[in-house]
């Protein structure tokens, strides 16, 4: 009963959560959430690949751009194309999953910092071809990127439009966003304890006895790359109609990293851990621009730049949660039990030893 | 007609000839030693069995048909398991966790069954069931190894250096469960001729890459040569 009641209070939080962010911080606020929920659906794409299969992927946000570029040149003027959303959003979350795919396959023998540094490489690679596929047929508007997207529609109510005049959109898209994260978390959860996500378990932590238990490890690997990557296609076409606007310069390294930080913070291969790392990682950095005005209110003047600040105490907090919860701010239960169990190894070891003849 | 048949297996790693041309058969229920030095070729022979590593010409048989062919996740469902060398356990997965994925490659009714005997037979394993695989002593390790690798009801089973990094009495109650195993077909390979020797009916002796005797396995603890080399 009280884990109903618990749900129910979530649920009801969640619920009228743009209307108090609004309230107490203003629209701003409300637009930070919704791209908390983007974020979400990102890092819980991610984790399917890093914490689950335990493949490190620093070219994720490749998929972002996948999905986003898919959703921007099929719903704008830019060639005149108007698709419904319905249509394009599934759709470029399994060509995201080809690509995911196509990033798979080449890699399969690698593990470790060597699949780092290729998958590094694959999202230059596609973030390059964005920028410069603007000549000798304009393809992708290179470097200015797709302006005048058409925005998410439902039948024929745009979510750009507010609601009969009084609920801006910015709370309609964080709703879309919420259901959507919601079933992504949905899904990871079904998936870690699926047939698959046990083999994608044993491929991660040993790949010959994986191997010698039956499972297909080429195919068991590519799907997690293809589910991963459907996840950021996914997210990407949202994006896309969220912003109305895509350029490469949303698609660099740095949002790679950003989106890694989160599932590592958050707790690698822990749904809940994973959420909690991606809105963290999301408002904070937000919530550090009120630096320099909380100076102004304390002192009176500014003494740092709060920009350059930002960034400082940012990294700082990435640096100290390390190290004080290596296993990330709420890791999932099996990994606590590996950390907290390594103290007795050795008493174990001895124990082995010594009373092995009973 | 024999569980396992090899005949003139070579294998090469970039152009190194690892194994020259081996002959090597199981019948049913038996227990079979291949002893040797360090890097005679006696791991890679289990690799290419086992189609980790690819044969660059000869014939591997299981029950008539040519398993050298078959990618390594093909031989759990034909009833072929490995203990590999540093046991291979999954070290975040909880032990039970690890003997599940035992039984991965089977779909019936009996797996829960098939746990409590494993935990029968190994009785720590169930005081440890809920603990993290990679934090169990090595000995615990090997019978967590050797469990996950008799959940999925083997008929053939490859025992990569089991005794390797082992305290004796460690080493000793291993052996005594392998050899509990009635009516079990094994491979034993083995750095540690003596007990593999005890263990065994028959052996075979590997020097880099070839098989330089073979027999009963009372005769080779005997045969001055093996004695010589081997045994100290």
């Amino acid at each position: 009963m009280t884990k109903v009641l618990k749900w129910a209070l979530l649920a009801s939080i969640l619920a009228i959560l743009p209307f108090l962010t609004d309230f107490a911080f203003g629209k701003t606020w409300v637009r930070i959430l919704d791209f908390a929920l983007l974020y979400a659906m990102l890092a819980l794409g991610l984790n399917i690949v890093v914490g689950f299969a335990g493949l490190l992927d620093l070219g994720y946000v490749a998929f972002f751009a996948v999905g986003a570029y898919f959703y921007a040149l099929l719903a704008s003027p830019h060639f005149g194309l108007h698709l419904p959303f319905w249509l394009l959003l599934p759709a470029g979350a399994f060509v995201a999953g080809l690509f995911g795919v196509l990033l798979g396959a080449p890699t399969l023998r690698l593990r470790g910092d060597y699949l780092a540094i290729v998958t590094l490489g694959f999202g230059e690679i596609i973030r390059i071809f964005l920028n410069n596929l603007n000549a000798p047929y304009n393809i992708t508007g290179g470097p200015q990127g797709i302006n005048l997207i058409d925005p998410i529609k439902l039948g024929s109510f745009a979510l750009n439009h507010p609601v009969g005049g009084s609920i801006p959109s910015v709370y309609n898209y964080y709703y879309l966003f919420l259901i959507l994260a919601l079933l992504a978390a949905f899904v990871s959860k079904r998936l870690q304890y699926s047939r698959i996500g046990r083999a994608w378990v044993a491929i991660r932590e040993d790949e010959i006895a994986a191997e010698a238990m039956g499972i297909n490890t080429r195919n068991t690997k590519l799907l997690a790359f293809a589910m991963g990557a459907s996840f950021g296609g996914l997210s990407g076409g949202l994006f896309a109609g969220f912003e109305g606007f895509v350029s490469p310069e949303s698609f660099t390294l740095m949002e790679s990293i950003m989106i890694l930080c989160m599932v590592v913070l958050g707790g690698m291969g822990h749904v809940r851990g994973v959420i909690l790392g991606a809105i963290l990682l999301s408002i904070v950095p937000e919530a550090l621009r009120y630096v320099g005005p909380l100076q102004e209110s304390l002192f009176g003047k500014v003494y740092a730049d709060p920009s350059s600040l930002r960034m400082l105490i940012f990294g700082l907090a990435l640096i100290l949660v390390m190290l004080l919860r290596p296993a990330g701010l709420w890791p999932s239960p099996t990994r606590k039990r590996e950390l907290s169990a390594q103290g007795e190894t050795a008493k174990h070891e001895n124990d082995g030893v010594y009373d092995a003849g009973r | 007609m024999n569980l396992l048949e090899i005949s003139d297996l070579h294998v090469s790693y970039d152009g190194i000839k690892a194994v020259k041309g081996i002959d090597l058969s199981l019948a049913s229920g038996e227990i079979v030693a291949l002893i040797g030095a360090n890097g005679a070729g006696k791991t890679t022979t289990l690799k290419a069995i086992c189609g980790i590593v690819r044969a660059r010409s000869g014939k591997i048989l299981f029950e008539g048909e040519d398993i050298g062919v078959l990618p390594p996740h093909g031989l759990a469902s034909r009833g072929i398991a490995l203990v590999p060398e540093g046991r291979g356990l999954f070290g975040r997965s909880s032990v039970e966790e690890n003997l599940e994925m035992g039984a991965y490659s089977r779909s019936d009714t009996e797996i829960a069954h098939d746990l409590e005997k494993i935990y029968t037979l190994f009785p720590r394993l169930k005081e440890r069931r809920k603990q993290a695989a990679g934090t169990l002593s090595g000995g615990e390790q090997q019978m967590a190894s050797l469990g996950r690798a008799l959940m999925s009801r083997p008929r053939l089973l490859f025992l990569d250096e089991p005794s390797m990094g082992l305290a004796p009495i460690m080493v000793q109650k291993i052996f005594e469960t392998i050899r509990s195993l009635e009516g079990m077909t094994i491979l034993l390979v083995e750095q540690n001729a003596k007990i593999a020797l005890s263990m065994s009916q028959r052996g075979y002796v590997m020097e880099s890459g070839k098989i330089t005797l073979a027999g009963a396995s009372g005769a080779l603890l005997e045969n001055p040569l093996v004695r010589a080399a081997y045994l100290g």
